[in-house]
C-alpha cells in the first residue's frame, strides 16, 4: 500500500509555543485516518501543514509523492472547520469557483450530481447566506469533493450535523474510500472515529500519542474494562476498581494490575442483582479521556 | 495564472455585483446631469412677477427718481427678457416715487417706518432712500465711511440686492456718475474711452512644426479648462482608488473572519491569491472610472471644454490610474490582510489615508501653478505622483518630458515595491487570528517575511 501522506519529524513552533514537536506519521492511500486530540493539541496545524498552508520549522512532508506543494495542490482538497464560504455567493457559484480554483475546466455536470447525492438541488440557486448551517456544510464538502482529488482533508466534518445529515456524509465518505480515496479527518465524536477509521492518530500537546488501527491501540490496554449492570446495590468501595464511571444505564469499573474479575463478580452478586458483566477493552473516548486527562 | 483569473474574475463580479458599486452607478448621472436639471428647476422656481420698489430720493429736485422712471420701460422689455425666446428670465420692476419726508431725523424715521410697514404688508418689495449729498464725492473713497445722505438705503422685508437691487444701484450710479461729468464739464464718453480695458490673452509656447518647418502661434489658453480639467481629474483618481481598495480590503477582512482564507490558500499561494485580487480591484476601479470619465466628458462637452481631454490625456490618464491602483490597492489588500476585522483598519489605514489624500492638502496651489515647483516637487513623490503627474498632464503644454520619465519610473518602483511588501504582509497576516496587527508588526513581517 503506497502513502498518501509521510511526514518525517516535522516541529512548528508559533513564536515561544511548539504547536507540533518532531511528529513522523505515514498516511496509507486508500484509508480513513482519523486525527484525534484535545482542543489546542495541534491537529489543526498538522492539517495545514499537509495543505503547505504553513510550512514546518523542520522536518519533511511528502504528499502524494510530492514534495512540492504546486504538483500536488490539486489532487488534494480541505474543508476548514469552519466553514469558508461567501455569503453573497449562489450555492452552485461557490463550489464551481472552488472547483475552477482546482483547475477544473467544466465543473457543471460534476456539480449536479454532487448537489443531488447531498440532496441539495433544491437550494442550487440560493445565496449562501440564506442556507441552515448544515446545509453550508453540505455545501463546503462539495466543493472539498467534486474535483475528484486523490486526497480529502475534513477538519471536523460532523460537528453540527443532524443524525440524517450525519448518516449523509458518513456514507458520502465511505464511498470515497470504496472509489480509492484517502481521506484524513478529524474528529472529537470518538463513536465516529471508531466506526469510520482505519486509522486513529491522537496528538497530545504537540506530540504523537496513538497510532494505529483501532483494534491495535485497544490492545495496548488489553482487557482492562468491566462494563456492568447492577441492581439494588451499590459499587462503591470494590476492591480491584481503580475507577468507576457511571453512564446511567450501566457502570464502567477501570479494572487494576492483578484485580481478580471473579472475586469482583462474587463481590457484586453479594451487594445486588447483575443483571450484565461484561469484560471488554476500553473505548477510544475512555483512551483519549485517560490519555488527555490523566487525574481521570 | 489560470487561477490568478479565476480569483480576479470572481473579486470582479463580486464588486459590480454591490449595491455601493450599483449606487455609484446610478449616482454618477445623477450627480453630472443634476447639476443641469436643477439649474432648469431652480429657473422654473424663480419667481419672476412684477415686484414694485419705492423710490424715496433726496436730492435736489428728485433727478434721480425722474430718471429711473424713465428707464423702467427699458428694463422691463430688453433687459429681463431672454432676447432670442422672449422668455421672461428676471422679475418685472414697478416703480413708484414717493415724496420725501421733511430732513428731519423724525420725519425721515416715520416715512421709513410707514415704508416698512407697507412691505411687511408685502405691498412693495422694498424701498430704496437716496441721500441728498449723493452727487458730492467724498474726501474718503471707503464706501465704508459715507453716511445716510451720502448713501442709498434699499430696505426690504429680506434684505439683500436681488436682480432688481444690483440693477437699480448700477443705474442710479450711472446717473449720478453722468451728473457729475456735467458739473465738471467732462464728456462722458470721452471718459469711457480712455478708461476701456486692454485684455490679457494667456497663450502657450510658439513651436515650430517639425514637419512644415512653419513656426506655428498657440492657442489662447483656456483659463477655466485649465483650472478645472486637473481638479476633475484628481478628484475622480481619488474617488476610484477609494471605490476600488476599500470593498477589496473589506472581502479581505471578511475572508479572514469567515476562515475562507484557508479553503483559498488549500488551493493557490498567498501571491496568487493577493495577484487575483489586485488585478480584480483593477478591474472594478477602471470600470468605476470609464463611466466617470464618461460622464464627465459628457459635462465638458456641454461647456465646451473637449478640446482639452487629448486621446494623449486619456492614454495617460488611465496608465497612471492602473499604476495608482496597483499601489494603493496592495496597501489596502495588506491591511485587510493584517486586521481582524473592519474596525482594525481604520488604525493601520490612517497612514496610508495619509499619503493618498496628501495631493488634495497640494491641490489649489497646484491648480494655480500647474507646473510650479511645487507640482514638480508632488510629481516627484511616490504616491502622489501618478495623481498629480495626470493633472499637470491636463494643462499645456503637459508634463516635461524628463520629469514625465522620472515620475514612470518612480511609480513603476513604487508599484513593484507595494506589491512586494503587500505580498508578504498578506502571507503571514491572512491567516494569523486573534490578534490585531500594528505598523510595526506589519513592517517586521515585510523585513522578515
Amino acid at each position: 500500500m503506497s502513502a498518501a501522506v509521510e511526514i518525517e519529524h516535522v516541529t512548528k513552533s508559533f513564536t515561544s509555543q511548539i504547536a507540533v514537536d518532531d511528529l513522523s506519521l505515514t498516511v496509507p492511500s486508500g484509508t480513513i485516518y482519523g486525527f484525534i486530540g484535545p482542543n489546542g493539541s495541534g491537529k489543526t496545524t498538522t492539517l495545514r501543514m499537509i495543505m503547505r498552508i504553513f510550512v514546518p520549522d523542520s522536518g519533511s512532508i511528502r504528499v502524494l509523492g510530492d514534495d512540492s506543494w504546486h504538483s500536488a495542490a490539486d489532487r488534494v482538497t480541505y474543508l476548514p472547520e469552519e466553514r469558508g464560504l461567501y455569503k453573497s455567493m449562489k450555492v452552485r457559484e461557490v463550489i464551481r469557483f472552488y472547483a475552477e480554483l482546482k483547475g477544473m475546466r467544466s465543473p457543471q455536470k460534476r456539480i449536479d450530481d454532487w448537489l443531488e447525492r447531498m440532496e441539495l438541488t433544491y437550494a442550487a440557486d440560493r445565496r449562501v447566506d440564506q442556507l441552515s448551517k448544515g446545509m453550508s456544510q453540505k455545501v463546503q464538502f462539495i466543493s472539498s469533493v467534486v474535483t475528484d482529488p486523490e486526497l480529502i482533508i475534513l477538519d471536523e466534518p460532523f460537528s453540527g450535523l443532524d443524525p440524517v445529515n450525519e448518516n449523509l456524509f458518513r456514507q458520502a465518505i465511505l464511498d470515497l474510500r470504496k472509489e480509492g480515496k484517502t481521506i484524513i479527518f478529524s474528529t472529537h465524536n470518538m463513536a465516529v472515529a471508531e466506526q469510520l477509521c482505519d486509522f486513529v492518530f491522537m496528538i497530545y500537546k504537540g506530540r504523537k500519542v496513538l497510532d494505529g488501527t483501532l483494534d491495535s491501540i485497544q490492545d495496548v490496554y488489553g482487557f482492562d474494562t468491566l462494563r456492568v449492570r447492577l441492581e439494588g446495590g451499590s459499587l462503591g468501595g470494590i476492591v480491584g476498581a481503580e475507577k468507576i464511571t457511571d453512564f446511567g444505564r450501566y457502570q464502567e469499573l477501570r479494572l487494576s494490575r492483578g484485580a481478580d474479575t471473579q472475586q469482583i463478580l462474587r463481590e457484586l452478586m453479594t451487594r445486588g442483582a447483575v443483571r450484565q458483566f461484561e469484560q471488554t477493552r476500553p473505548t477510544l473516548h475512555d483512551i483519549f479521556v485517560r490519555i488527555a486527562d490523566p487525574k481521570e | 495564472m489560470r487561477k490568478i483569473l479565476t480569483i480576479a474574475k470572481r473579486e470582479y463580479l463580486a464588486g459590480v455585483r454591490t449595491k455601493a458599486f450599483i449606487i455609484s452607478l446610478v449616482l454618477m448621472p445623477v450627480m453630472m446631469g443634476g447639476s443641469i436639471v436643477l439649474q432648469l428647476l431652480t429657473k422654473k422656481l424663480d419667481d419672476n412677477s412684477e415686484k414694485t420698489y419705492v423710490i424715496v430720493d433726496r436730492t435736489p429736485g428728485g433727478t434721480i427718481a425722474s430718471a429711473l422712471e424713465a428707464d423702467v420701460e427699458n428694463y422691463n422689455t430688453y433687459v429681463i427678457n431672454d432676447p432670442e425666446t422672449g422668455e421672461r428670465n428676471h422679475p418685472a420692476l414697478k416703480l413708484e416715487i414717493a415724496t420725501p419726508s421733511a430732513n428731519t431725523d423724525e420725519a425721515m424715521m416715520q416715512q421709513r417706518f410707514e415704508l416698512s410697514e407697507r412691505a411687511r404688508k408685502s405691498e412693495i418689495e422694498a424701498f430704496l432712500e437716496i441721500g441728498p449729498d449723493v452727487f458730492t464725492t467724498r474726501s474718503d473713497p471707503n464706501p465704508e465711511s459715507a453716511e445716510d445722505p451720502q448713501s442709498v438705503r434699499l430696505q426690504a422685508k429680506r434684505p439683500g440686492e436681488g436682480f432688481i437691487g444690483r440693477y437699480l444701484e448700477r443705474r442710479i450710479n450711472n446717473i449720478i456718475q453722468q451728473v457729475r461729468f456735467q458739473r465738471e464739464n467732462v464728456d462722458p464718453v470721452l471718459v469711457k474711452d480712455i478708461q476701456q480695458a486692454v485684455p490679457l490673452r494667456a497663450k502657450g509656447l510658439t513651436s515650430k512644426n517639425p514637419q512644415t518647418g512653419v513656426i506655428e502661434d498657440s492657442a489662447d489658453e483656456k483659463r477655466m479648462a485649465n483650472f478645472l480639467l486637473p481638479g476633475v481629474l484628481i478628484a475622480i483618481m481619488f474617488v476610484v482608488i477609494m471605490f476600488g481598495a476599500s470593498p477589496a480590503m473589506n472581502g479581505v477582512v471578511e475572508e479572514k473572519s469567515q476562515r475562507i482564507a484557508e479553503v483559498l490558500l488549500g488551493s493557490v499561494t498567498p501571491f496568487e491569491l493577493m495577484s487575483g485580487k489586485l488585478i480584480g480591484l483593477v478591474g472594478i476601479a477602471l470600470t468605476t472610472a470609464l463611466i466617470y470619465f464618461g460622464g464627465g466628458y459628457f459635462v465638458a462637452a456641454r461647456y465646451g471644454l473637449t478640446d482639452a481631454i487629448t486621446p494623449s490625456l486619456i492614454f495617460w490618464f488611465f496608465v497612471f490610474l492602473t499604476m495608482a491602483l496597483l499601489i494603493f490597492g496592495s496597501v489596502f489588500i495588506a491591511v485587510g490582510a493584517a486586521a481582524q476585522d473592519v474596525k482594525d483598519t481604520q488604525a493601520l489605514l490612517t497612514p496610508v489615508m495619509f499619503f493618498l489624500v496628501m495631493p488634495m492638502f497640494a491641490i489649489g496651489p497646484i491648480l494655480l501653478d500647474p507646473h510650479g515647483k511645487l507640482a514638480v516637487i508632488c510629481s516627484l513623490f511616490p504616491t502622489s505622483a501618478p495623481i498629480i503627474l495626470v493633472a499637470r498632464q491636463s494643462v499645456p503644454p503637459g508634463v516635461p518630458i524628463g520629469q514625465l520619465l522620472a515620475g514612470i519610473a518612480i511609480v513603476l518602483a513604487t508599484t513593484v515595491g507595494c506589491i512586494w511588501a503587500a505580498g508578504r504582509i498578506f502571507r503571514v497576516g491572512f491567516l494569523m487570528q486573534g490578534k490585531s496587527a500594528k505598523l510595526k508588526d506589519l513592517f517586521s513581517w515585510i523585513i522578515k517575511g
